[in-house]
């Protein structure tokens, strides 16, 4: 009997999981038309003529004319509509999805018109005459758009991409032929994580996808390497990822990244970025190859968070003979593999007091670092010439020079900051003060401490324009105490020619003074300009090209749309006082 | 008990009534009011809550209502006479008066075994005589009825009928004149089952596509960099990190406004230029995208606070495909001559390419 009760009681359950799986919404349309249209402007797509759909389900459904929109999530076919399956048959003048409502509208036209309403796709089951949405049949204007892609066929993967087969795509007005095309709209940031290095100029084609893959080969330009093609293959989930890279493929210089991403629990994550950098002629064993392994995971605490972050260099992965160490063509550093890694503490903001608008963020670490590099000529100088080289090394430390294989660091530091206090209300005129203070504890005897002053006044005039001022002063020390001249002694740098008898006076402690000017104008959303300017007085002074930031910096920045499509930004950069810098010059072109 | 008896009598009557309009082909329902048409089925309720603009569907019925001046081309003009003599008018059965034709105007979805339908949902019966004529000419048309076309078509009240559709290809507007004038079309919709409330459809709002100021303010971490500009990625640009640029208005905060169509929906993270700089939450964990939808409003303000950026850690170096790995070093003047140092190796490895 027990027996007989739970096999019915599966039977209704497996019959309830059967009913619940066929009221599902589908989760792809495969489209066919004699022309399919993709609008990015409204992520509309469209067909027209034959139009065949077939659900993922394998419900077929024809008609004239299929619009989807994207963003809305939802589809129409219209026009002598007919819906097959195993079990239904139906003929009518209108099918209309609405997937996040899990609801399908028919108008049948079998005999007397009626409007039926489905549970997802249990089209067996109409509900009929139940009241439907007052739009659900209508048709998206698209006669002011232009066409971004042209095809044949596309498969519609709900909410997150379209893949169009013998597409066209519209570039400067003429379509090109691309075969295939992945055009993504998710709201998963995760399909844009990047796997490459920067460059002047990208452009993608992503030629292939699927609900949780996309793959795209990018044509790409550096003022280095000029014009190369990389290729990035996606795996995307709900938060989840993974982007594996190669930058360039067609370069002998070339770089393997890995980045991934995962969501352990909802209260902790874990990353890891993984790089391969080769030198190798197509797919030959390489000449050299070098890695690096970042690995780090967070976890979230009731009022506080933990982070751990790793760090693994492998600076050679190629067998090297003694002979090639001995004639210097290889370094020994290339064999080395420094890790270090970190453990910190981060604290939420915290009012300081009940009724002070200013707050309170602490945070504190402990970092632990292992197995530097040896010295040798290719590398880091060795303590003395021709002193023998002592195996791995992170410093040297003291007069005799002691070898420091391990170094071991804790922290803590803190931020108070102010909230916006308005000093005049009625001409919007705000201040706004930061003090933050970090100090490093070493295994060797000294500390490093950095501590940033902040303070600055903004204004608004309209929602059009606003100007802000900080001055902002960092002090940078190195203690060593009763041996700071010990490891900062006296000294007269000359580079390019120039002295900098400054550094005579540097002890180990810097400080850098800097005043902060912007203005924003932003007259309306298709212009937009801001200015920039900075001037840093810094000790001991900068020295262009190693160490410091340049005295003057001005940046002008300009935003203009010049259509709906394209948004042009150009930006540049000059700098005074900072031998002969030449001003860095950017245009971008985005959407 | 005498008034349970007047209802039966009264129920009783009414079903005979029925059974006679069925067999004789008369309607079931009583006649309405002096003037206003005998509806054909079901009432069908009022638009439900829609999430999107509703399409336009504009009628123009030819009876004395007044109509605006300056009316679409589906319109048509007061007076019966001229209705009678407009472009594609309709010959009118002689047994009914030109005043008792309902023009109306829509979009179709098809036409298909003796019934017209519209984009509205509602379906029209066709009569056996049915003309189809061009839009504009009144003449013959090789348009054939169908999606997307529009139409202008004209109803028989008497026959409960379209007895002309008038085909275009252009967009024909609606007004809110032509809305509240197809209520009289629509009483002559055909449904074949009683409607029933769809729960899921009672509560919303329905939405226009109005201009709506969008105001996003944001406030970012205090050691954000004073010279770093904040922006906004959305996936309706293809998560470009830099898409949409914030301007400062103080140390703290940053804003943007940009003017959306009401019903407009899009998700949206903010960032320092890169995935590498996106921002972080209060609980140390990579967010989910905020979600943004345009209410029906004039406009909306959206405030976020960005707690933390990925690429802001104290001691840690920047990893990163755009980054160059550099072995942890506690000398906090990396850049510094060795010379400054006395020969104290500043471990800095070249990264290979």
């Amino acid at each position: 009997m027990r027996f007989i009760l739970t096999s019915f009681a599966a039977l209704v359950l497996v019959l309830a999981c059967f009913r619940c799986a066929s009221a599902a919404p589908p989760t792809s349309i495969g489209l066919r038309a004699d022309q399919v249209v993709f609008y990015s402007n409204r992520y509309i797509v469209t067909g027209e003529g034959h139009v065949r759909i077939r659900l993922s389900d394998g419900t077929l459904l024809t008609g004239e004319l299929f619009t989807m929109d994207l963003k809305l999530n939802r589809y129409l076919l219209a026009g002598d509509v007919h819906i097959d399956n195993e079990t239904v048959h139906e003929v009518g003048a209108g099918f209309a999805g609405y997937l996040d409502i899990d609801r399908s509208y028919f108008l049948p036209a079998n005999s007397s018109p009626d409007k039926w309403t489905y549970f997802g796709l249990d089209l067996a089951h109409p509900q009929k005459g139940r009241s439907q949405p007052g739009d659900a049949f209508s048709i998206p204007d698209v006669s002011a758009e232009r066409p971004y892609i042209l095809a044949s066929g596309a498969t519609i993967l709900p909410k997150t991409m379209v893949v169009f087969s013998g597409s066209r795509l519209s570039v400067l007005g003429v379509f090109i032929p691309t075969q295939k095309w992945v055009q993504i709209f998710s709201a998963n940031s995760n399909y844009a994580q990047n796997g490459f290095s920067g460059a002047s100029f990208d452009i993608g084609f992503p030629y292939n996808g699927s609900l949780n893959a996309v793959s795209a080969i990018h044509l790409r330009y550096t003022g280095l390497q000029k014009f190369f093609l990389s290729f990035d293959q996606h795996f995307v989930w709900d938060r989840d990822y993974v982007v594996f890279s190669i930058n360039p493929l067609t370069q002998g210089d070339r770089q393997f990244n890995l980045v991934g991403y995962k969501r352990i629990s909802p209260a902790m994550e874990a990353r890891i970025f993984d790089q391969l950098s080769t030198r190798q002629h197509g797919i030959y064993e390489p000449t050299i190859a070098s890695g690096f392994t970042n690995f780090s995971s967070t976890a979230s605490l009731r009022h506080s968070s933990l982070e751990l972050v790793i760090n693994q260099y492998n600076p050679g992965l190629l067998h090297a003979s003694a002979q090639q160490i001995e004639d210097g063509t290889a370094d020994e550093a290339d064999f080395d593999h420094p890790a270090n890694a970190l453990f910190t503490w981060y604290g939420r903001d915290t009012p300081l007091t009940r009724n002070t608008p200013v707050n309170l963020r602490l945070r504190s670490g402990y970092g632990w670092a292992h197995d530097g590099y040896h010295c040798g000529p290719n590398s880091a100088p060795c303590p003395a010439p021709g002193a023998p080289d002592l195996g791995y090394v992170l410093d040297y430390f003291g007069a005799s020079r002691t070898r420091v294989p391990t170094i071991a660091q804790k922290f803590f530091g803190f931020t108070l900051y102010s909230n916006s206090l308005p000093l005049d209300r009625a001409r919007s005129l705000n201040l706004n003060l930061t003090f933050d203070k970090q100090r490093q504890w070493f295994s060797l005897p000294h500390f490093i401490d950095t501590t940033t002053s902040t303070v600055s006044l903004s204004k608004t005039y309209t929602r059009k324009l606003a100007f802000l001022g900080a001055y902002s002063v960092t002090e940078l020390g190195d203690f060593f105490g009763a041996r700071q001249l010990e490891f900062y002694p006296p000294d007269l740098p000359v580079f390019d020619g120039t002295s900098y008898p400054g550094y005579q006076a540097f002890r180990g402690f810097s400080t850098t003074r800097a005043a902060t000017g912007s203005a924003v104008i932003t007259p309306n959303e298709y212009f937009n300009y801001a200015f920039t300017v900075r001037r840093e007085r810094d000790f001991p002074v900068p020295i262009p090209g190693l160490f410091g930031a340049a005295p003057w910096q001005i940046t002008n920045e300009l935003r203009v749309r010049l259509d709906r499509h394209i948004l042009m930004d150009i930006t540049r950069t000059d700098y005074f006082n900072f031998g002969g810098y030449g001003p860095s010059f950017n245009v971008q072109f985005g959407p | 008990m005498n008034r349970e008896r007047v209802r039966s009598l009264a129920v009783l009557v009414l079903t005979a009534g029925a059974l006679l309009a069925a067999v004789t082909g008369a309607p079931a329902q009583v006649p309405a009011r002096p003037g206003e048409p005998a509806p054909v089925g079901p009432a069908t309720p009022a638009a439900p809550p829609s999430i999107a603009p509703a399409p336009g569907v504009s009628a123009s019925p030819t009876t004395s209502m007044p109509q605006p001046a300056a009316s679409a081309p589906g319109a048509e003009s007061p007076s019966p006479a001229a209705s009678a003599s407009a472009p594609g008018g309709t010959p009118a059965s002689a047994s009914h008066t030109p005043a008792a034709l309902i023009r109306f105007t829509g979009q179709l979805l098809d036409l298909r075994n003796g019934y017209v339908f519209f984009t509205t949902a509602d379906a029209f019966k066709v009569s056996p005589d049915l003309r189809v004529v061009d839009f504009d000419t009144g003449g013959p048309t090789k348009l054939v009825p169908g999606p997307p076309l529009f139409a202008r078509a004209t109803l028989d009240p008497a026959s409960r009928s379209v007895v002309e559709i008038a085909l275009t290809k252009r967009h024909l507007a609606s007004d809110a004149a032509f809305q509240q004038a197809y209520a009289q079309a629509h009483a002559y919709a055909v449904a074949g089952s009683p409607t029933v409330v769809a729960p899921e459809l009672l509560h919303g709002t329905r939405l226009t596509g109005r201009a709506v100021a969008v105001t996003f303010f944001v406030q970012v971490p205090p050691t954000t960099p004073l010279t770093d500009t904040v922006y906004i990625s959305t996936d309706a640009s293809g998560w470009i990190a830099n898409a949409m640029r914030m301007d400062r208005i103080d140390a703290l905060h940053y804003r943007l406004t940009r003017i959306y169509a009401s019903g407009t929906k899009f998700a949206y993270r903010y960032t320092r230029g890169s995935w590498n700089s996106v921002e972080v939450g209060e609980n140390g964990l990579q967010g989910d995208a905020h979600e943004f939808f345009v209410p029906e409003v004039d406009a909306k303000r959206l405030t976020d606070v960005v707690y933390r950026w990925s690429d802001q850690n104290p001691t840690s170096p920047q990893v990163g495909p755009d980054s160059i790995p550099t072995p942890f070093n506690p000398s906090p003047f990396g850049n510094f001559p060795s010379t400054l140092r006395q020969g104290i190796p500043v471990p800095s490895p070249t990264p290979r390419p």
